[in-house]
């Protein structure tokens, strides 16, 4: 009896939601990744789903094109550097939030000075941090108080940053918190924007909607928006998101295998196309000899691992489209980055000599920490295995691995790191040598270059002091760069929307052809 | 009847009081919970204010005692990851999971019920066999390699299905086939061997010595007895369905109780995954029980011993 | 996938052992399953003497090459090579290896843990009865995928590990079964003249109870190793399973799990192996059970 009751019970909840459908006809566009969403506020949230979401629904002070790179005024029309710690902005008027409010500095320096607080909670602390307080000096005219020069303000300040109307945050839960205290959930609240798309149904871990926002303001730099709606859903395996977008279920995907993007775009339905990404791949090497007494301490070991990786095949033929040898220990878009450092090309002969020079003419046995695509890690393995370093795969999850990194254990390590979408090269360095838990490499001389670096606000100072660091970092191969992954999106043929290299999708730019 | 219920009672509790240890030591005691939940990129500062807002800094003994005082005052915990009550987020994901539970027990009573009483009926037979093969064969194919071939041919191949997601019953046809042929052996075997015990007892003997019908001493007789143990294992196999249907809910893009549980433990979301563990636990549990009271109020016997 | 056929124990052999062999070599299952159980276990064993490639050995300008019987196929790779070039046949004969180590292993630790605990439970009853009924209560209330990929997933996999926790994890079918074959046996004359004549305990149980209940363990060996074999591919599919350079069946059905829509031979070809061994184990201890039942019960 129970089991009719309850099939009952199903079959009218299906005819009680009809599904979604995407493609052209309605109007509808669909898009699906394997990663559940769990939050539309990217403050709280760090996910790719939740910066897409961002940009199309939200706008923040200023506004990156992602095509040129330049940064362009949108909620703030002019600004100015009064002095080396104080920026002054002048916001734009006549904007409405979508519920109605209207955009003013209270609203700016609300969100700003909430998510700046100590106590906010917040995930990405760094994009926050510089700030010391956002006054209101005028209806529409702020000025945000640094807490020391922050050359880098503007990668901060752009999508990453949207503004929500003051008082955004009270309606957030109270929720039990350590040693039966209570402390506010912040994240769980629905953002309220004024960008091009509303957000009409958020369902955690399933699904958001996007709908037009038709009162959108003239002469935004996003450009009025054009599908009428953008719906998210999350499909767990890749197979199946194929199998949907080859069968119209949904509109769009990204990550398809390399293998299979040939494949996938002959296809008369689908069209595919291959980007770069800020995200790389290296070997973090022990040279500070942290797990005590390893062969990496020895600098012609390391250079010895970087000369028997082939990068180029790797990066061809595993990698593929979209991906390139990376050069430096940080991608070649951002501020700063120095590509011509020393190179160590692809020789197995002379890792060998080297090798032995070391010490180690029969090789060495030695554990080698992974958490990312396997495959990968697999053939750097087997190029190590082939001069004599035969490395025990320890592929592990991320929540597993960090802690090792941060207790001292991991002598070979291959990682990687997206930067977080920043274009400035302290975004790597500072994690990676400035003498964090993650710094394997722990250089003085190299910490106190980029040290000085963060607080430089002249540019060719700044350049300078990078590149000393990184041709260090090269020179001693504290780490080796390995490639910076590329990303292979499939789309429905009927969808005009550029891919742009910033791992990203810009969907409010995206329309019906 | 009355000490049996009791004892039987007390059992479960005990066994779901033990289980709730294990599926706390088991999330607890491996990897760094902060660390997974800071998530990629994060700073040693974000890690730590993690590990303090969760109070993971303290004694795992405390931690356990404060988890259990607030179960047994009603409050499952809240998903740090999705931002809701942990009660919420089953609400929405039981449902879906109880439903394609259902619909893959029915389909495996459908198709293995028939099979089996033929199969009795005709004890060594050219259909015996068949449908003895038929079982193996189907046990030795796993579930993900059958819902990968369903979706190929009815999702993309014939375009008669759709292919992820639960919004109507269209979309628990290929799941619940899926999950259900793999209970369908087992209870086809026990069927074939209750029927055949059935068949050759003294009444159902004397039915056909008076010449009543032979279906009607089959239905009426035969599988009305015979089913009493299908029943029961039935009970047990919808609560294995509840643990294993994750690989198939994860394929088909069901949000149901597995795919939470797959996901969750791939973000560490420890208050979902315990509380996970104890309810498919407690389901198992309370299916067994009632089993067993099935059991013993059909046969005195279990009562004695 | 966890899963119990068949929570009733086969009634213990009334003939001898070998009596019931005598009968299993008549019964076709039991040869059609053996020879493809032995072939595979061969193949396993004899890999470097059938192929020359090195499943481990990678070759990036070789990816993807279809199997012999497609157009641009080669004897050079009979079952092509896979994402990393590397060859699919070798790979397919390397991989049987771990699959069957996995199983065998696992039902080694698993068939020794839940023997003990049947036997005690069996042949003490009682307080040890009562406690070990418990704790077989408990594995079974625990879900078996479930609880495998917590602790994979946070412990971070290894063939070791996999074993241990797959083996652990599947005792309780042993467990049962023993417990009630021991149960019947314990109140045969036999076994209590041999108590009265003052055997010890210990010599009962591996003279008197062990050597009767071979026929039911076998039964069910056949049965976990099967389920050991597909619970690895299962923790493979999700990525959890077999770690690089070793390469399982299942492993190998994960990996190519990305090429269903363009490469399904390169599913179907372990795919097919894995059902075929996982059929030939059952059909194996199918044909066993029938010969210890009396009655052709099942």
């Amino acid at each position: 009896m129970k089991s009719r009751t309850m099939l009952l019970a199903a079959s009218l909840a299906a005819l009680a939601s009809t599904p979604a459908l995407a493609g052209k006809d309605n109007d509808t566009f669909v898009w699906a990744t394997s990663t559940e969403m769990d939050t539309p506020d990217i403050y709280y949230g760090n996910q790719r789903e939740a910066l897409i979401t961002t940009y199309a629904q939200c706008d923040s002070l200023v506004y990156r094109d992602p095509k040129s790179n330049e940064v362009l005024p949108l909620l703030a029309t002019k600004w100015e550097w009064t002095d080396d710690k104080t920026l002054e902005m002048e916001l734009r008027e006549g904007v409405k939030f979508h519920d109605g409010t209207d955009f003013d500095a209270e609203d700016v320096a609300y969100t700003l000075n909430h998510v700046a607080a100590p106590d906010s909670d917040m995930k990405l602390r760094v994009i926050v941090d510089w700030i010391d307080n956002v006054e209101v000096v005028a209806p529409h005219k702020i000025r945000i108080h640094a807490k020391a020069p922050t050359p880098a303000a503007f990668e901060y300040l752009g999508g990453t940053a949207p503004i929500f109307p003051s008082g955004h945050y009270d309606s957030a839960p109270e929720v039990p918190g350590a040693d039966g205290t209570t402390r506010r959930d912040w994240g769980a609240v629905t953002p309220v924007c004024t960008g091009p798309y509303k957000l009409t149904d958020y369902q955690p871990g399933q699904s958001v909607t996007l709908e037009k926002n038709e009162d959108y303001f003239d002469g935004s730099p996003k450009g009025k928006p054009s599908i009428g709606k953008i719906v998210y859903r999350t499909i767990k395996d890749p197979e199946t998101q194929i199998a949907e977008l080859v069968t119209g279920g949904i509109d769009w995907m990204w990550g398809v295998p390399t293998e299979n993007a040939a494949m996938l775009g002959d296809m008369e339905n689908i069209t595919v196309v291959s980007a770069a990404t800020m995200r790389m791949s290296f070997l973090a090497l022990d040279a500070a000899g942290r797990t005590g007494d390893n062969p990496m301490t020895n600098v012609k070991v390391r250079q010895a691992i970087a000369h028997a990786i082939d990068r180029k095949a790797i990066t061809e033929n595993l990698v593929g489209e979209g991906s390139a040898v990376l050069k430096s220990m940080c991608v070649p878009v951002q501020f700063g980055c120095e590509t011509d450092v020393t190179q160590y090309d692809y020789d197995p002969e002379k890792a060998k000599a080297l090798l032995a020079e070391a010490g180690y003419a029969d090789g060495f046995k030695i554990p080698f920490y992974a958490y990312r695509d396997r495959p990968y890690s697999e053939a750097v393995l087997n190029y190590l295995r082939a001069v004599g370093i035969d490395g025990d795969l320890q592929f592990l999850q991320w929540r597993a691995l960090r802690p090792l990194i941060v207790d001292d254990q991991t002598a070979i390590a291959q990682l990687t790191f997206g930067s977080n979408g920043m274009l400035d090269a302290s975004a790597s360095t500072g994690y990676y040598f400035q003498f964090g838990p993650d710094d394997y490499a722990r250089d003085e001389e190299v910490r106190d270059w980029l040290g000085a670096a963060e607080k430089t606000i002249d540019e060719a100072e700044r350049k300078e002091l990078y590149s000393k660091a990184l041709k260090k970092i090269a020179d001693e191969a504290y780490y080796i760069p390995l490639f910076a992954y590329g990303r292979t999106y499939a789309f429905n043929k009927d969808l005009d929307y550029p891919v742009t290299d910033d791992e990203m999708a810009h969907f409010y730019l995206a329309k019906w052809k | 009847m009355l000490i049996y219920l009791l004892k039987r009672l007390l059992m479960t509790i005990l066994v779901i009081a033990v289980t709730s240890v294990i599926a706390f030591l088991l999330v607890h005691l491996s990897g760094d919970p902060a660390a997974a939940m800071a998530g990629e990129g994060a700073s040693p500062a974000d890690i730590a204010s993690v590990r303090e807002t969760f109070g993971f800094d303290r004694p795992i003994v405390f931690q356990y005692l404060e988890w259990v005082g607030r179960i047994l005052s009603g409050e499952l915990g809240r998903s740090y990851y999705l931002r809701m009550d942990v009660s919420d987020i089953l609400a929405d994901h039981l449902p879906v999971t109880a439903t394609l539970g259902v619909m893959a027990l029915s389909f495996a009573l459908l198709l293995s019920i028939p099979l089996g009483v033929a199969a009795a009926l005709r004890p060594n037979t050219v259909i015996d066999r068949v449908a003895l093969w038929l079982a193996v064969a189907g046990q030795a194919l796993p579930s993900f390699l059958f819902a990968l071939g369903l979706m190929y041919l009815f999702g993309v191949y014939l375009r008669v299905l759709p292919i992820s997601g639960g919004t109507t019953w269209a979309h628990f046809i290929m799941p619940s086939v899926a999950l259900g042929y793999y209970a369908t052996p087992a209870i086809m075997r026990l069927t074939r061997s209750g029927m055949m015990d059935v068949l050759q007892s003294d009444h159902v003997r004397t039915a056909r010595a008076y010449g009543l019908s032979s279906w009607r001493v089959v239905i009426r007789h035969g599988l009305r007895h015979a089913i009493v143990p299908v029943v029961s294992l039935a009970a047990v196999q919808l609560g294995f369905m509840l643990g294993g249907s994750i690989i198939i809910e994860s394929i088909f893009s069901l949000k149901g109780i597995g795919y939470l549980a797959w996901e969750s433990i791939q973000r560490a979301d420890i208050e979902v995954i315990q509380a996970i563990l104890l309810v498919i636990a407690t389901a198992y549990a309370v299916l067994t029980l009632l089993a067993d009271l099935l059991n013993a109020a059909l046969d005195p016997r279990i009562r004695i011993s | 996938m966890t899963n119990i056929e068949q929570t009733t124990a086969p009634s213990v052999a009334l003939s001898p052992g070998r009596m019931t062999l005598h009968r299993a070599l008549r019964h076709v299952s039991f040869w059609v399953g053996g020879t493809i159980v032995l072939a595979i276990i061969l193949a396993a064993i004899l890999a470097p003497a059938i192929t020359s490639h090195d499943p481990a050995i990678q070759d990036l300008a070789q990816r993807y090459i279809p199997p012999v019987w497609t157009e641009k196929g080669s004897w050079d790779h009979v079952l092509g090579t896979d994402n990393l070039g590397r060859d699919y046949f070798a790979r397919l004969l390397y991989g049987a290896r771990i699959s069957l180590l996995i199983g065998f292993m696992t039902v080694l630790i698993s068939g020794a843990i839940g023997t003990a605990l049947g036997v005690c439970a069996g042949y003490f009853g009682g307080w040890a009865d009562m406690i070990i009924n418990f704790v077989i209560t408990i594995r079974l209330t625990l879900p078996v995928v479930l609880v495998a990929l917590v602790v994979v997933a946070l412990v971070g996999s290894s063939l070791t590990l996999l074993v241990m926790v797959i083996g652990l994890l599947l005792w309780d079918r042993f467990a049962i079964v023993v417990r009630s074959a021991t149960q019947q046996l314990a109140h045969r004359e036999y076994i209590t003249s041999a108590a009265a004549i003052g055997s010890s305990t210990w010599r009962i149980l591996f003279k008197e109870i062990l050597p009767n209940i071979t026929g039911p363990l076998i039964v069910v060996a056949s049965i976990e190793l099967a389920h050991a074999v597909l619970l690895e591919a299962s923790l493979s599919f999700l990525g959890l399973g077999v770690q690089p350079p070793q390469v399982s069946w299942g492993l190998m059905v994960a990996e190519a799990k990305s090429q269903l829509l363009f490469r399904p031979w390169m599913i179907a070809v372990p795919g097919a192996a894995l059902v075929l061994l996982i059929f030939a184990i059952n059909l194996v201890g199918d044909a066993i059970r029938d010969v210890t039942t009396p009655e052709g019960k099942a």
